[in-house]
């Protein structure tokens, strides 16, 4: 691809080539190729990205720290930070409606919404910021949610959620619940916490073919209570953890479904598929009540 | 306390005018005169052709005075978003100010919620600057608050304390 030449580069930046040349050597940026003429070809989205920053910021090296993280390219999760750091939800919307247009919803949930939701979550005196990155998160789950395709396969998968309101961990467990619907699974989610007489109405019309445990919020206590519950009701399906949601620091005897949300859909579609699944199901059904 | 923060007389006799404008860089903090820049080629003159190292904002020429002054450029997070040559000397932070809260810099003796006040407002587009009293590194100082942008900020000039 043939980069910008120096004063074509320096013309779109409204600078002259000198001052061009002065970043190039004083910050590294933007850093151009070399022909083998040895003339500066610069690229046009670290031109542009520069170009962008220089309208939004108050000097040259924020400008080119703001630049560099969007060279990291379209929709990067940092760029949506700063757009929660904006508390621009229609930015925080245009980037990921960019991500869509090059990756699968999946991915841009797992490479751009939960990574930016965990750099949200990670710094301190940000709290504001924080609440509208996960409420705008859900919303916006919520709207992938609605346009899933219906359910193709027979299976259904009950979903017990322990994660407190509205955090990355509850934002995670959503984003499972999306994973699950587009591939196909009828998915149902619940509080962990829900009594035994509340539950039996949804097990029958789901007639559930794996139970999930997700959240971090359970008490082994709990999840006891829920095991025995699920029992009581008739069902034999098989108990997953989905991201250590087992309240014990030692080994147990749940297995684990993985730490992403595609991790989990995929192996619950090989359980499912596979004879791994009638193994497990057999397993869970000798272990009774027992979690 | 809110007393303490005065309110320039002379920029506010003109505040029903039309504002004097000029236009300063952020770094070097040379002034250029009123923008004359047109709208639909924002980057021409963005950054300063005398160091390379400013971004060239509009402030009220009530605010900014003189050139090569210390300032700080505030968001209105209460942010350091930029400043200039004279102003790091003042503050002599080694590793510079910029993106630090501002009042991790400096307090007021008027107190730290009138300098965030005054700061906010500033940052929300008021151009007519107020003066308050401000402690910079155990220096009594003043500092001059306006409006600057684009974007939007707060430009504080810092200035010994007029007698």
């Amino acid at each position: 691809m043939s980069g910008i030449r120096t004063n074509a580069a320096a013309e779109l930046l409204g600078v002259s080539p000198n001052t061009l040349r002065s970043w190039e050597r004083r910050f590294g940026y933007p850093e151009p190729r070399r022909t083998a003429g040895g003339h500066r070809q610069y690229e046009l989205g670290e031109l542009e990205a520069l170009r962008r920053a220089l309208l939004e910021t108050h000097n040259i090296s924020s400008a080119i720290q703001v630049a560099r993280q969007r060279g990291e390219g379209l929709g990067s999760s940092s760029r949506l930070v700063e757009a929660f750091d904006r508390f621009d939800e229609g930015l925080a919307d245009r980037l990921m409606e960019e991500s869509l247009a090059l990756r699968s919803i999946e991915r841009s949930v797992e490479e751009l919404l939960l990574p930016a939701l965990e750099i949200a979550e990670s710094r301190e005196g940000r709290e504001a910021e924080y609440e509208l990155a996960c409420r705008w998160a859900t919303g916006w789950l919520h709207a992938a949610r609605r346009v899933c395709p219906a359910a193709s396969r027979p299976d259904g998968v009950l979903l017990f959620d322990s994660s407190p309101g509205l955090t990355l961990e509850g934002l995670q467990v959503q984003a499972l619940e999306l994973g699950l619907r587009r591939a196909g699974f009828r998915v149902l989610l619940l509080s962990v916490g829900l009594a035994q007489e509340r539950m039996t109405r949804a097990m029958r019309a789901l007639d559930p073919t794996a139970l999930v445990l997700c959240g971090t919020g359970a008490t082994l206590d709990v999840v006891g209570r829920l095991v025995y519950s699920v029992r009581q009701l008739g069902s034999s399906a098989p108990l997953f953890e989905y991201r250590g949601a087992m309240p014990v620091s030692g080994s147990h005897n749940i297995p684990s479904l993985g730490g992403t949300p595609s991790e989990a859909v995929r192996n619950l579609k090989a359980m499912v598929d596979g004879s791994a699944f009638g193994r497990i199901a057999a397993v869970a059904s000798r272990a009774g009540s027992r979690p | 306390m809110r007393h303490l923060a005065r309110v320039h007389p002379s920029t506010e006799q003109r505040r029903s005018n039309r504002e004097e404008l000029t236009r300063f860089c952020t770094h070097c903090a040379e002034l250029f005169g009123a923008p004359t820049a047109p709208a639909d080629k924002p980057l021409r003159g963005r950054v300063c052709g005398n160091c390379g190292l400013g971004v060239i904002l509009t402030c009220s020429s009530a605010t900014l005075t003189a050139p090569r002054a210390a300032f700080l450029v505030v968001t209105a997070d209460l942010r350091v978003s930029a400043s200039s040559r004279a102003a790091e000397d003042v503050l002599a932070i080694p590793d510079g100010s910029y993106g630090r809260p501002l009042l991790s810099l400096l307090t007021s003796p008027a107190g730290i919620g009138e300098l965030a006040r005054a700061v906010i407002r500033a940052a929300n587009g008021t151009l007519a600057p107020s003066t308050i009293p401000v402690l910079v590194a155990s220096k009594d100082l003043e500092a001059r608050i306006g409006g600057c942008g684009n974007p939007p900020a707060a430009l504080l000039v810092l200035e010994p304390v007029a007698s």
